[in-house]
């Protein structure tokens, strides 16, 4: 690891140390923001080392947030063991298509994989076994730590995430990884497997945005298909990850903080105008700071 | 026999709506290789511009189209000028999320103003239906039916007959080819841009006659406008038609035989489907759009 990288992830441990020091309200926003920081960092694997930009993702925020409360609800399996099949389920999905889907590129690969994510939450929405429109109620944890344990959860995962992604900034793989962004054709003669680095790439992605989906599913309790397939979740997480800045370690964690911080100091101030000030919010982004805070 | 007459001249009259309903994503997706997701909020704009009218006023929304196109052209240009233009230089996804932060900005502008409350425009003839042998026709379907049918055979004729729409379909084709027998693809863009907000703006009228609506239904009518897209092939008004009688076909039939449920599912398994395995279209030529 390098000075900065070392630095964040200390800052990151210190992190830890913070909940006595907290009210529940900024311990819930912190927590928002480390599930945020997660989902970015899993995107930035494949949107900022590989190219493709899975607009979708959260399709499998979903498949993880679901199966997880399946296994724990009507197999009575425990979270501990529930969770990481639902990031173990959501990687293998994830896996299984990524041949075929990711023939394609740019903004059909990311308006694709936004329809398979709407067509997801259409089909929970319809099956039986999924509780259909109205959800599924889990059992509200008790144990030690109380609802401190999902602050605990979502900044591992950000630091397994983190880990990841200085892997890839470092690797071999993550060599390959960068060539099939910057030129895919060339990455492919110079004998990289473009198709199982591109797939791995992405199931990485999956298998964190998956588990993170698991954790938020047990902390709200209550999961339904609007809010597991949520779009404007997929849309925060790229405009966290324009916002900090893509292809960096340190960007999408900025970006995810910054994003946060800002949606709730918002929300708090403006709460009848939350969705236009978030609107407007996206397209300044877009147009001032495409390229992040954090630049490559 | 039995029902399904009923459910083929249902599907005609709806297809044909969502053809014309989506000619302007298609233009734009076709001509500036830009998908914008903010354009089925353009068509409720264009519902809630008819319903401010009708219920202001006393005009007619069939009257108003004209009103609502103009309202859309001086609209569109003006967010491609403003907007577009400058996100289009970068990667084409940015695109993407520039028009779903206007989405998520004009659904809840509307929903400050009207409120989520679904309204409908409740025209006098709205009710009226004549039986004609075994189908049972509702008079207001027929009426969105023709005016569809017109509108679009404006927009093919424009494009076809008018130097603009020739100019249009020179920068689909070959944008460096345009720009060398001397046409501005910027002024192309700004035009297409406008066009297309128009024609959304305009169906949105037909869509508030057709059914009640609230600021949020944008996204469905986004997807129903891609589908036609994707299905048909970009940029011409053929494909918007074919494109558009599928999904007329496709969701009355789903509705009808599997439950109004599974209507949404079908049409997205289907457009995930065509971006897997053909994402070029049924019709699409090989210069429209680039994949």
């Amino acid at each position: 690891m390098g000075k900065y990288e070392r630095l964040i992830f200390f800052l990151l441990l210190a992190m830890g140390l913070l909940p006595p020091l907290l009210t529940d309200y900024w311990e819930r926003v912190l927590t928002l923001s480390l599930m945020l920081s997660s989902l970015s960092l899993a995107q930035n694997i494949l949107l900022g080392y590989t190219g493709y930009p899975a607009f979708g993702c959260v399709a499998f925020f979903g498949i993880g947030g679901y199966t997880t409360a399946l296994l724990m609800k009507d197999l009575g399996l425990p979270f501990w063991v529930s969770l990481p099949i639902g990031g173990v389920v959501s990687a293998l999905f994830a896996l299984l298509i990524a041949p075929p889907l990711m023939r394609l590129k740019s903004h059909y690969f990311a308006i694709t994989t936004l329809a398979l994510q709407l067509a997801l939450g259409e089909l929970v929405a319809n099956l039986e076994f999924t509780g259909g429109a109205q959800g599924i109620n889990l059992p509200i944890y008790v144990g030690p730590g109380g609802y401190l344990i999902f602050f605990y959860l979502f900044l591992l995962l950000t630091i397994f995430a983190f880990l990841l992604n200085v892997y890839v900034e470092r690797s071999t793989f993550g060599y390959a990884l960068k060539a099939i962004r910057e030129d895919e054709t060339a990455a492919e003669t110079m004998g990289v497997n473009t198709v199982l680095f591109k797939s791995v790439s992405f199931s990485m992605m999956a298998l964190i945005t998956g588990l993170s989906g698991g954790v938020y599913a047990y902390w709200i309790t209550y999961i339904d298909p609007t809010s597991m397939f949520d779009p404007l979740l997929s849309v925060k997480i790229f405009v966290a990850l324009l916002l900090g800045g893509v292809g960096t370690v340190a960007g999408p964690l900025l970006g995810a903080f910054t994003l946060e911080f800002l949606s709730e100091v918002l929300w708090g101030r403006f709460p009848k105008v939350h969705g236009v000030v978030l609107g407007l919010l996206i397209v300044l982004i877009v147009l001032i700071i495409p390229r992040g805070i954090w630049r490559r | 026999m039995g029902i399904l007459p009923q459910l083929i001249l249902e599907s005609l009259l709806l297809g044909t709506f969502y053809a014309f309903m989506s000619l302007g994503f298609s233009l734009m997706w076709g001509v500036l290789n830009i998908i914008n997701l903010a354009y089925g909020t353009y068509i409720i704009l264009g519902a809630y511009t008819a319903y401010t009218l009708y219920t202001g006023l006393g005009v007619d929304p069939l009257l108003s189209i004209p009103f609502s196109f103009l309202l859309g052209l001086s609209f569109g240009v003006l967010l491609q000028r403003v907007l577009i233009d400058r996100v289009m230089r970068l990667e084409p996804f940015m695109v993407l999320i520039l028009t779903f932060g206007l989405d998520v900005f004009l659904s809840n502008l509307l929903n400050l103003i009207f409120r989520a409350d679904i309204r409908s425009i409740d025209v006098p003839y709205a009710e009226r239906s004549f039986v004609i042998g075994p189908v049972i026709v509702t008079e207001v379907k027929v009426l969105v039916f023709f005016l569809s049918l017109l509108l679009t055979g404006a927009v093919y004729v424009l494009l076809q007959k008018t130097w603009t729409g020739r100019s249009i379909r020179a920068v689909a084709l070959d944008r460096e080819g345009a720009q060398i027998v001397g046409i501005s693809p910027g002024k192309v863009f700004a035009v297409t841009s406008g066009l297309g907000t128009g024609i959304a703006f305009s169906s949105g009228n037909l869509y508030g006659v057709l059914q009640g609506f609230t600021p949020f239904d944008g996204g469905m009518l986004t997807v129903k406008a891609f589908l036609v897209s994707i299905v048909g092939g970009l940029g011409r008004v053929e494909s918007a038609l074919a494109g558009g009688l599928f999904l007329g076909f496709l969701e009355v039939f789903t509705a009808f035989y599997l439950g109004e449920g599974w209507k949404f599912f079908a049409s997205l398994l289907v457009m995930f489907l065509f971006l897997l395995i053909r994402p070029r279209g049924l019709l699409g030529g090989k210069y429209y759009g680039e994949v």
